[in-house]
């Protein structure tokens, strides 16, 4: 090469340092991919076994063993921190890992190890260094990039992924269990959940995904911190609504079955007392109430309750109370009792998306109110506000010693809203779409319902039928 | 390969190597690998401590090397009243023309470019130290005056291991300064039958030298002056540094409680078992040394680690104390070396 002496031996080592940086990028890449991999492996482990421990170990012994768990999981990362430093490749670690995949027989380290030391722009350390030099550029074709680093994965992701699909498993377990399973990790449950995994999965996902909030109360749930008086704390709390929706899954799966078999189910059901209902029934309010409660098609419009908030003259009116009905013309004077009506697309954002939530807490049948709201007693459901609700209307629940709790509330909540989809699916659209599709779920779920309570069953299947209602008893 | 200087000077040594080995072996049936070490001693700047059974070869290797080298050469027989001024020379009363008479020097046999002692442990320790102490430092004192021997200066000591009695084995002091000590075998039934074929007839083997008579001693000496110039990576010097290491045994005496290094370093249980005294520093040099020969015999300007482990046993083979059980057991040193170099390949990383 013709020009600055030295300058032929200049690209050639730019050459060679150039190729080797992009190898030790890859080596390095590699050293921090199998330590993560690694740690990712004990974290895993290490999460599999809290979650193991939290539910088949007493709190007691939990606490016992998860401190010292914890003290391996730090130790565990401090050792791959301290792995992945020590495996950081500096040049010469590269050049010598080079050399020894090459088969390059230490010359690559040899003229790195002479640059690191500082040859540039001093006199050559031996009259052999060109030599040195040409036969590192001769070898070059021999350790391309791709040929002493591949791109590859490190082996450690296979433990890793098995580790973290374990962890996976563990933490799913309890959500895919049933909420009565006391213990979820029992070789039966198991076995259950092994058996039915990719149903309960895309069950859990469907809930997950839906806006339909039950997807705790079916499976799992309460079995995560299911221990002593939280346990019971629910059960009680969401016994009712546990039994509901236990016999809609049940209706659901029902549907799910051929169209002889469900007529065959039918016909069973008809010989057969509905329990669920019954004790429902036995445990709220009489059936003879439950229907008066029921309201007119002009009462079932002023579900919708939204506690009124006291806001100075003259500005937006955001809620009428439980018995402020809704009124079908727009800025339409108040109508409920005490209450001051307001139409949908009135009032602030917030006050719809309120509005909004509201209806679907009734129509999930969740919807507990903070304080008891007994109809007819004024104030409490709209309080402040000129055009405030002073109460519930007890023209629109017949008779308030027949309400007992918030529960009963709610079963109105839960009719009203269904068959408000019914008749007028039109307006829900402009709350915003949230309520239209939990009209439609709760429409198809009627549905079946209704198809399921009106259909003849033969005898041959009984047994069936039976042990769907003891599992729904136990459930 | 380029046409650098650097490249050529490296084929040139290549080249001279193989045609000094090829002319020793017209000579010389077999033995090659001895024949090789010795070379690599001979350019490495060591002498050769060469053991083996009598009639296996010996002279005839160092005289056919001397006569290819086309250097000077002198072959002293050591006996037990053979004396260090028989060695080095004396200074004798000389007649001058003028009639007076004063001490001149008269060189003894020491004083040539290649010298064969035979059987040297059959000579007395004072005779043997007077060897020994020319071959480190290359010089004579007699009568208070140094002469420095002509370089290049390489000396062949052979050992008879049979026949021990009345001898003097050599002490691991001075075993220390030779650079190799190479072992010759009992040639192979066809080496034999070549050897027995050509050297009891008429012919004699035409060995060509290899430099003119002038420039041989210039011409060794840049070649030994090449051999120094190979280059060395610094994992390469703490490898050879871990195997001198290796060599000593853990809780030997005269060791540094305070090395760091030694705790890292693989300790072969051989070693531990067999091993009195490991090898001295000097064993390390000769690693080195021989390793680049090694080197530039591959037409490489770098040592690597299977330079090191090729020159390994015929490097350190003498310079290990081996103790009673090594003895009890009939434990080769070659054997505890081979072990210590295979251990000490975790280095390579």
């Amino acid at each position: 090469m013709v020009g600055i002496p030295g300058t032929e031996e200049r690209l050639a080592l730019a050459e060679i340092e150039d190729r080797l940086r992009r190898v030790r990028a890859r080596f390095n890449l590699y050293t921090l991919q199998h330590n993560l991999y690694g740690l990712g492996t004990a974290l895993a482990l290490g999460m599999a076994l809290l979650i193991l421990g939290a539910f088949t170990l007493s709190s007691w012994f939990f606490s016992l063993a998860a401190w010292p768990l914890l003290t391996v999981l730090a130790f565990f990362l401090l050792f791959f921190l301290r792995h992945g430093i020590a495996g950081w490749a500096d040049l010469n670690a590269a050049a010598r890992r080079i050399d020894t995949r090459a088969g390059l027989k230490e010359r690559l380290s040899t003229l790195v190890a002479q640059l690191t030391a500082g040859i540039i722009g001093k006199p050559p350390p031996s009259s052999l260094w060109p030599h040195l030099l040409t036969d590192n550029t001769d070898h070059l074709p021999e350790w391309e990039v791709k040929k002493v680093a591949p791109s590859r994965i490190p082996w450690s992701f296979l433990p890793f992924l098995a580790s973290f699909l374990l962890a996976l498993f563990v933490a799913s377990v309890p959500l895919l269990s049933p909420s009565s399973e006391s213990d979820p990790f029992s070789m039966a449950n198991l076995q259950t959940v092994l058996s039915e995994l990719p149903e309960r999965v895309g069950q859990m996902i469907e809930d997950k995904m839906s806006l339909l909030p039950n997807s705790q109360d079916q499976w799992g749930g309460s079995s995560m911190f299911n221990d002593g008086d939280t346990r019971g704390a629910q059960k009680g709390e969401k016994g009712n609504q546990m039994q509901g929706e236990g016999r809609e899954r049940e209706a659901r799966s029902l549907a799910a079955l051929p169209e002889e078999l469900q007529k065959a189910i039918r016909q069973a059901l008809q010989g057969l007392p509905d329990k669920g209902r019954d004790q429902e029934n036995q445990g709220t309010i009489p059936p003879r109430d439950r229907l008066a409660l029921r309201p007119s098609d002009e009462q079932k419009k002023s579900n919708f309750t939204i506690a009124g908030q006291n806001l100075p003259k003259g500005k937006e009116q955001p809620a009428s109370g439980l018995g402020g009905q809704r009124s079908e013309s727009k800025g339409g004077p108040p109508s409920g009792a005490g209450g001051n009506a307001q139409a949908p697309d009135q009032g602030s954002g917030m006050q719809r998306l309120d509005r909004a939530r509201l209806d679907r807490k009734n129509a999930r049948g969740q919807f507990q109110p903070d304080s008891a709201q007994v109809p007819g007693s004024a104030g409490e459901a709209g309080e402040g506000g000129p055009g405030a609700g002073s109460g519930t209307d007890p023209r629109l629940f017949g008779n308030p010693a027949n309400l007992g709790s918030g529960a009963h509330t709610f079963q109105l909540a839960l009719d009203s809203t269904h068959e408000r989809g019914e008749d007028s699916e039109g307006e829900e659209k402009d709350e915003g779409g949230v309520i239209e599709k939990s009209t439609k779920a709760l429409n198809q779920r009627q549905s079946l319902d209704d198809a399921i309570r009106k259909a003849q069953i033969p005898p041959e299947y009984e047994e069936i039928v039976k042990r769907l209602f003891s599992r729904g008893e136990s459930q | 390969m380029s046409n650098t200087p650097a490249a050529r000077a490296v084929t040139e040594f290549q080249e001279t190597f193989h045609r000094i080995r090829s002319e020793v072996a017209k000579a010389v049936v077999g033995h090659d690998e001895m024949i090789e070490n010795i070379l690599i001693a001979f350019f490495a700047g060591g002498h050769v401590l060469i053991e083996g059974v009598p009639g296996t070869g010996k002279t005839l290797i160092v005289r056919s090397l001397a006569e290819v080298l086309n250097l000077s050469f002198n072959r002293i027989q050591f006996t037990v009243d053979l004396m260090p001024a028989d060695i080095t020379g004396t200074r004798m009363v000389m007649d001058r023309e003028e009639g007076r008479r004063e001490f001149v020097f008269v060189e003894g046999p020491i004083f040539a470019h290649i010298l064969l002692g035979d059987e040297v442990n059959r000579s007395t320790p004072k005779t043997q130290a007077a060897l020994l102490e020319s071959m480190a430092e290359l010089q004579v004192t007699v009568a208070g005056t140094t002469y420095r021997l002509p370089p290049p200066f390489f000396v062949l000591a052979t050992l008879n291991p049979i026949e021990m009695e009345g001898t003097y084995p050599l002490p691991e002091a001075q075993l220390d300064r030779f650079f190799f000590k190479v072992r010759l075998t009992y040639p192979t039934h066809q080496e034999i039958q070549r050897i027995v074929s050509t050297t009891t007839t008429t012919a004699v083997p035409d060995l060509g030298p290899v430099f003119e008579r002038i420039e041989a001693p210039e011409k060794v000496m840049a070649l030994r002056q090449l051999v120094r110039e190979v280059l060395v990576a610094p994992h390469i010097e703490e490898y050879v540094a871990a195997l001198i290491h290796a060599t000593i045994p853990a809780g030997a005496k005269y060791v540094s409680g305070t090395d760091p290094a030694r705790v890292t370093l693989p300790k072969d249980e051989y070693v531990n078992r067999y091993v009195s005294f490991g090898s001295s520093p000097r064993g390390g040099q000769t690693l080195m040394l021989g390793a680049k020969v090694v080197a530039l015999l591959d037409g490489r300007a770098n040592v690597s680690y299977d330079d090191v482990d090729r020159v390994a046993v015929p490097a350190l083979n003498h310079r290990l104390v081996l103790n009673f059980a090594a003895e009890a057991e009939n434990l080769d040193p070659a054997t505890i070396i081979t072990r210590i170099v295979q251990s000490a390949r975790k280095l390579r990383r």
